[in-house]
């Protein structure tokens, strides 16, 4: 995949990657494939780091980014733009997680993923990206890695993230404050 | 490491690993046609089903809407709340009339200020006039710490925006008024369950709890517990060095940089660190950052092919940090490039002041004898529109002269008031030009932006003064119609392009135009106090402030 095309997922760009995104849902539709490609250029960091942190399993977090996508191409035309695209995806990916969640209770506990031994199986994953993803896998907790990877990936603002995880604006301030302090510290351990 | 740092590699590092599976995807599509028809049938047959809460949700509507009515009507003592924010934390609870309810300070400091002072009912102008006093006399605003936060809420937008420019305008009167260089930074603000929160667990004001929230929002890396802690001057100083929007606020005057080393010095200690003249350097960035507990400035700039990049404590003058970098597409990209007379605006918000001490902006254009922009290897291309934008327009550093202070400078020569002024772009000589009338005159003026001198100042005799002196009191002045453009706006850097104040016995008013990126505002407002705005027009898709008046406010 072009990173390239995942930069477009940031902050400065917010508002206009929100029409884009209502767009290509808009086209989605219709069936339109192309569109769907676009779409999943944009996001599909942002609902893959998501699934992610809930999951805490590769595999299961790329089950949930195949499925989005198909979810989103059966449903678009259910869609109503409420300006709020990223949301509506992400509110998917969620409710998949929580699903695979559940399903994986019922069949066994899963054993918890070697992380390094995972992110080292990727070859477009260096070793700092390793350092930086093992610490965010082990090192915080789901909240915390839920609130990061919405703010950093997603380029949720907080008050965003505290909408979107339905908890105090305060409380993800504060998470994230102690989120980025302990990323800081194990990162400075390292170099 | 910075907190942006961490949340860069965070973001590199997720992207890193997104396994491309978009082909299994798009093949998985094949044929799903079918079922997304018959989905959308049963949305629309249970749409229809839930047809009758629509009308059942107006009527609750009407009735909460009632219910909230009347609670407001009985509930209505407290019309206001303004808040003050220096160090001293203070807030005033006003009724319908303007009258002081309650006075509250928030920290020790707010308590000195206060002191003995019993405000009830007493109207708020004299309130607000005896407190800036008492944080005059006590010492809270002076040279190194000149920044005001003031912030107005009110469930009334449009009376939160009139009270908000109008405190700003009294409160730079009196700080002009005892010859402090003050910088005022008004907002508007509603009542938020999280705001609230926030304050009470940082012991702060709401006001300074959503300035301090929409730094946060707006700048990479921020951390909400550490800005709460910095006085409104700090707050006030990372503002304007990363040049951010401050939704639902303006703000006059500059935030003083006097209790720090300043970017000349900054500058000074790098070009020595690297034994290097400062006219040798090229493509100079620096601004002022907080980050871990500190001030520094975050500098960059090329050598002989080489990136340096120096992080200096903003107080001690220590460096920080210090890297080294050859950038071997630096020369090759410079020689493709025709030259430019001075630095081209970068996408990143930045002051290029030259590497001696002179001031800025006249140093500016001394130190760029080559071409200074340039596409980092890693950048992608820019867009070709934007970039024959850029090319054209007059760098960002121009320093030319801001609306505020081009009214300003005709009422310190000539007295009165400023009746008609309209900025003129040329990007060789940007004009201010207008009209100001006192006692029997009028003068026609055209006033350069760039050197800030009269080019035209013709006086002649006339009349039209007489017809509404004896209403000046009952007026808003053209700086106060200004203000509440800008907070109505939106966006602190809004400009002031045209303004003219139209005299008429019952409804004067004044009447303009402004600019904000791709937004134009057509404005009129009364001129009587508290009556507001007349008429509010945004075209939410104009380039005229991209082509014209992107450097300027």
């Amino acid at each position: 995949m072009g990173i390239d095309n995942l930069r477009h997922t940031n902050r400065v760009n917010k508002k206009t990657d929100a029409k884009k995104l209502d767009l290509y849902i808009e086209r989605i539709a219709n069936y339109d494939k192309d569109a769907l490609a676009g779409l999943y250029h944009m996001t599909s960091a942002s609902v893959y780091s998501f699934a992610l942190s809930l999951l805490k399993n590769i595999q299961d977090a790329e089950d949930v980014l195949h499925d989005t996508y198909l979810q989103v191409y059966k449903t678009a035309a259910s869609y109503k733009s409420m300006n709020k695209p990223l949301a509506w995806i992400l509110t998917i990916a969620r409710n998949l997680s929580l699903m695979k969640l559940r399903n994986r209770k019922k069949i066994v506990d899963s054993k918890p993923q070697d992380w390094n031994s995972a992110f080292e199986a990727i070859p477009s994953v260096t070793a700092e990206d390793r350092l930086v993803l093992v610490s965010c896998m082990d090192k915080l907790t789901d909240e915390e890695r839920q609130i990061i990877m919405l703010h950093t990936v997603s380029g949720y603002k907080h008050r965003e993230v505290a909408g979107f995880l339905k908890i105090p604006l305060s409380t993800a301030l504060s998470k994230y404050h102690r989120a980025i302090k302990k990323l800081r510290i194990l990162l400075l351990e390292e170099n | 490491m910075h907190n942006k740092d961490i949340e860069n590699k965070v973001k590199t590092a997720v992207q890193h690993s997104v396994p491309d599976i978009l082909d299994s995807i798009l093949s998985d599509c094949e044929g799903l046609e079918g079922e997304m028809l018959r989905m959308n049938t049963q949305t629309s047959k249970k749409s229809k089903n839930m047809s009758w809460i629509k009308p059942l949700a107006t009527i609750a509507a009407v009735f909460v809407l009632l219910f909230v009515g009347l609670t407001s009507y009985l509930n209505m003592a407290i019309d206001s709340i303004i808040s003050f924010d220096i160090n001293p934390s203070i807030e005033l609870m006003v009724n319908r009339k303007e009258k002081v309810i309650r006075v509250k300070a928030l920290n020790e400091d707010g308590e000195k200020v206060i002191g003995n002072m019993n405000f009830k009912n007493t109207d708020l102008d004299i309130a607000v006039n005896a407190l800036i006093g008492s944080m005059l006399t006590n010492g809270y605003i002076d040279d190194m710490q000149n920044s005001i936060l003031i912030s107005v809420e009110n469930s009334n937008k449009d009376k939160s925006t009139n009270l908000q420019a109008r405190l700003e305008g009294e409160v730079s009167r009196l700080l002009d008024a005892s010859n402090v260089d003050g910088a005022v930074l008004s907002q508007s603000i509603v009542e938020d369950k999280d705001i609230e929160d926030l304050a009470k667990e940082n012991m702060i004001t709401k006001g300074k709890a959503q300035l301090v929230l929409q730094l946060v929002e707006k700048h990479e890396g921020y951390d909400f517990e550490e800005l709460a802690k910095l006085s409104v001057n700090d707050l006030n100083l990372l503002v304007e060095s990363k040049k951010l929007d401050i939704e639902n606020s303006s703000k006059v005057g500059k935030a003083s940089d006097r209790a720090y080393i300043g970017t000349d010095k900054a500058i000074s200690i790098a070009v020595n660190h690297v034994g290097a003249k400062g006219s040798d350097i090229k493509d100079l960035e620096i601004e002022l950052e907080y980050d871990d507990g500190r001030f520094i400035y975050e500098m960059e700039f090329y050598l002989d092919g080489i990136e340096y990049e120096f992080d200096i404590h903003a107080i001690s003058g220590e460096i920080l940090s210090f890297e080294k970098d050859r950038d071997d597409n630096y020369k090759d990209t410079v020689s493709k490039e025709s030259p430019r007379p001075t630095s081209a605006p970068t996408n990143k918000p930045t002051e290029k002041p030259s590497p001696t001490s002179a001031p800025t902006s006249k140093a500016t254009e001394k130190a760029s004898p080559t071409p200074t922009t340039r596409p980092k290897a890693s950048q992608k291309p820019v867009d070709p529109t934007k970039e024959a934008v850029e090319a054209t327009a007059s760098p960002k550093t121009d320093n030319l002269m801001s609306a505020a202070a081009a009214r300003k400078a005709v009422m310190d020569r000539f007295g009165g008031i400023v009746q008609k002024i309209e900025y003129n772009y040329d990007s060789k000589n940007p004009l201010y030009k207008g009209e100001a009338l006192k006692d029997g005159y009028e003068v026609d003026f055209e006033l350069n932006a760039r050197s800030k001198e009269f080019k035209k100042w013709d006086v002649e005799n006339d009349d039209e003064w007489d017809e509404f002196t004896h209403a000046l009191e009952k007026m808003i002045t053209m700086d106060e119609a200004a203000a509440m453009v800008i907070a109505r706006s939106g966006m602190s850097n809004t400009f002031i392009q045209k303004i003219e104040f139209d005299w008429d016995d019952e409804k004067p008013l004044y009447k303009g135009e402004a600019f904000n990126k791709d937004k134009k505002f057509s404005f009129e407002i009364h001129a009587y106090k508290g009556k507001g705005f007349y008429k509010w027009d945004v075209d939410n898709d104009d380039d005229t402030w991209e082509e014209k008046f992107y450097n300027i406010r």
